[in-house]
């Protein structure tokens, strides 16, 4: 175009001139919404439609767009002879400049949104290239603009505004691909750290991915699993070396990851090399979508074994101490439950005897035989739950688990000490509730916490007046849900110093006790998930109380 | 004597209760059972002659209390202890206050029998000495204050002419007061009416 040396020439370069400043703006537009991922869209098609529209109207206008009566005017240059064009600008010209300015108005909104971000690499950036982008538009059209009116001597030139844009891109570019090398170290070096980490916390990593049924795991992972470095896994490989009574859970929490987008934690034994079984936890979430679209499960895989071998011990230690508490208990409410067993005894012995009396005259009176014979079976029934309670307490069974009415629980404990609270002058006010929602525990265990608290209440009272002394027994439900079952008892109370350690092991305040009541039974209800506390009463004596979580509800 | 005797059952089991009633209505006694000593008080007749065969651990009013409250109305019935276990204290209690008997449950046919027996017997025997003191009361009452000197005289061995002397009075008049008053408590004899004297616990005091 510089050298263009007729009109008409000078008219055809200028209308092609058109095409590479569209391709420059429309460079420019998807530049910045790739680079900041900011800019009003419309502001963006505004800017290229009106851009588009001036270079297609050029073809249409003769000889130009922009000017009326083209002419060619010959100008000295850097020392060189360039051909601008000259004339009087048609309203036309305006169509081009309002695209700049709307240009101009896109980077500067994408620049101002990604100043807004806020961290100070986009704030750099956002000034650096949105402002050299807005400078290199702006003063492109304004020079374009006094060179067309020959206010400044100069062809058309954006080439040293440009440049500035260029550079200013270039650094700030540089920059970037210095910083992402920088990251992929990083990244790298993060990697190795969370592999020492995993290694160095026993944690086999694993991947699922559902769509090629593949599982990516690390070298630990196939340890625990028992799997070769070689060897391809998928997930059915995986489970299939979980113990089957354990596999259900495991199926079932990744299946709900999946489902439900959300994480899992199944415990579960896995056979080993050698058939060793261990203990693992599996802790995963379904990931965000991944880069390729597929859905991928995460999953952490720790060695639990000596946890739960602990655990284990743990229990066994609190079913042995639970065991001799029992028995302790069972001693002490020995004569107690004689005296309890020799009343359907003595009344099994004096229906017989009557009977034998009755069948030895002369027409016996068939109905009241029968009247003897069904209660010498009712005594003995009664005789037989009795020993049946009194095996239990002192057994030594593997917990079992079922779903308890605690006003169950609490009753027969009541029996046990009934006569305990004859003997010793106690009056008994108990209300419990039947309509309490079941709990989940052992019936011997919980039967042996509510007894331990009867027997220590019975106790605490020794020293008041025979008149005084009345326990409180009140099962019901809990004000933080679940079931509490209250002991509360007319005595001198705790004193204070023994309050803070009553829990303890071997702390006791009795003269005949060995000091394990209350820890066990505290461990006996926090075992069963729930909470057991004392605390004197306002008036006088003591509560002790406990609260049990119920089936499907939380505790407090 | 009037009513037949009967065993007045205390305990607070019901089906120990109903067994004991049973087997001693079978045993043809006549029983009156009770679930609480409270109830067994309030309904209690005391002029209704037998035994009490009665619990001693129960909740409310125990046995040892029944026994106080019994001693406490003045009422003499004889008492068959009955209890769980062998509580050696509670025991030692009960017969120092003259319980009849204390047997451990289960209890045997033939022990409760034995000792409701020898209940019987100790009512019967204490109603015929209150009988008889109280005869000799009314017949004591009868008596005029000088007769009841002379009596003391006589009951101490005292012969009638020392007596005379005490008294101021001569022997003739002693002798007139010992066949009166021996008419009145109808004896026959000084050995009749000494023995007399001493099944009705002494000569009543003024």
């Amino acid at each position: 175009m510089m050298h263009a040396s007729t009109a008409v020439e000078l008219a055809s370069a200028a209308r092609w001139g058109q095409v590479p400043i569209f391709v420059v703006f429309a460079a420019i537009v998807l530049f910045l919404r790739r680079y900041f991922g900011t800019g009003r869209l419309w502001l963006a098609a505004m800017a290229l439609g009106t851009r588009l529209l001036a270079l297609l109207l050029g073809f249409a206008f003769q000889p130009n767009l922009h000017l009326r009566q083209l002419a060619v005017r010959q100008i000295e240059f850097l020392g060189q002879t360039v051909a601008t064009p000259h004339g009087v600008a048609s309203p036309w010209i305006w169509i081009g400049r309002a695209s700049a300015l709307l240009l101009v108005a896109f980077v500067v909104d994408a620049s101002a949104a990604h100043h807004r971000r806020g961290d100070p690499d986009a704030r750099r950036r956002a000034w650096r290239v949105g402002g050299s982008l807005a400078f290199f538009v702006a003063a492109a059209t304004v020079y374009d603009a006094f060179a067309q009116q020959g206010v400044i001597e100069s062809p058309y030139l954006i080439t040293p505004f440009f440049l500035v844009a260029v550079v200013a891109m270039g650094a700030e570019l540089t920059n970037d691909v210095v910083r992402a090398a920088d990251l992929s170290r990083r990244l790298h070096e993060s990697e190795q750290e969370v592999a020492l980490a995993t290694d160095a916390a026993q944690m086999g990593v694993w991947v699922w991915d559902p769509a090629a049924d593949r599982v990516w795991a690390t070298d630990r992972t196939r340890d625990l699993f028992g799997f070769e470095r070689s060897d391809e896994l998928t997930l059915d490989g995986l489970l299939g070396r979980v113990h089957p009574e354990d596999l259900e859970a495991l199926r079932a929490g990744i299946e709900r990851a999946l489902a439900e987008r959300r994480g899992f934690q199944v415990e579960c034994r896995v056979r080993g090399p050698g058939n060793a079984v261990r203990w693992l936890v599996n802790r995963g979430r379904r990931d965000a979508e991944a880069a390729g679209g597929g859905v991928r499960l995460r999953a952490v895989a720790v060695d639990i074994t000596e946890r739960r071998r602990a655990e284990e011990e743990a229990r066994r230690n609190r079913e042995e101490i639970a065991h001799v508490s029992r028995v302790a208990l069972a001693n002490e409410l020995a004569s107690s439950l004689a005296h309890e067993l020799n009343q359907p005894l003595g009344a099994i012995l004096s229906n017989a005897q009557a009977m034998r009396r009755l069948l030895a005259r002369d027409g016996a009176d068939v109905r009241e035989l029968r009247a003897v014979v069904e209660d010498i079976i009712a005594d003995d029934q009664h005789a037989a739950g009795v020993i049946q309670r009194m095996r239990e307490l002192v057994s030594v069974g593997e917990p079992r688990l079922d779903d308890l009415q605690v006003a169950d629980v609490v009753g027969d404990a009541l029996r046990l000490v009934r006569r305990e609270l004859t003997d010793r002058h106690v009056t008994l006010d108990a209300a419990l509730a039947r309509d309490l929602p079941l709990v989940h525990g052992d019936r011997v265990q919980l039967g042996q916490v509510v007894l331990n608290l009867l027997v220590n209440a019975i106790d605490a009272m020794d020293a008041v007046p025979p008149g005084d002394r009345t326990l409180h027994v009140v099962a019901g439900r809990a004000d933080g849900g679940g079931v509490e079952v209250r002991v509360s008892d007319t005595g001198s109370g705790i004193r204070e110093d023994v309050l803070d350690r009553m829990f303890e092991q071997f702390v006791t305040t009795k003269a005949h006790g060995i000091g394990m009541g209350l820890a066990i039974s505290r461990s006996i209800v926090e075992a069963h998930g729930g909470n057991l506390w004392a605390r004197n009463n306002p008036d006088r004596g003591a509560s002790v109380a406990f609260v049990l979580p119920v089936e499907g509800g939380a505790a407090a | 004597m009037s009513a037949s005797p009967a065993v007045f059952l205390v305990d607070d089991d019901p089906s120990f209760l109903r067994s004991l009633t049973r087997l001693l209505r079978a045993a043809e006694y006549t029983v009156a059972p009770f679930a609480s000593a409270a109830e067994f008080l309030r309904a209690h007749d005391p002029d209704v002659p037998g035994c009490l065969v009665l619990d001693l651990a129960m909740p409310g009013v125990n046995g040892l209390e029944v026994q106080d409250a019994l001693a406490a109305q003045g009422v003499e019935r004889p008492i068959v202890f009955l209890t769980g276990r062998g509580s050696v204290p509670a025991s030692v209690q009960a017969m120092k206050r003259g319980a009849v008997d204390f047997l451990t449950k289960p209890v045997t046919e033939s022990d409760l029998l034995g000792a409701i027996r020898e209940a019987f017997r100790r009512d019967a025997e204490g109603r015929r000495l209150r009988e008889e003191r109280a005869e000799f009361r009314r017949r004591w009452d009868t008596l005029t204050p000088r007769e009841r000197e002379v009596l003391r005289h006589v009951v101490a061995g005292r012969p009638n002419k020392q007596t005379a002397a005490e008294l101021g009075t001569v022997e003739r008049t002693v002798k007139l007061h010992r066949s009166h008053l021996m008419a009145k408590l109808k004896v026959g004899s000084v050995a009749e009416l000494v023995h007399l004297v001493e099944r009705a616990g002494g000569v009543p005091a003024e």
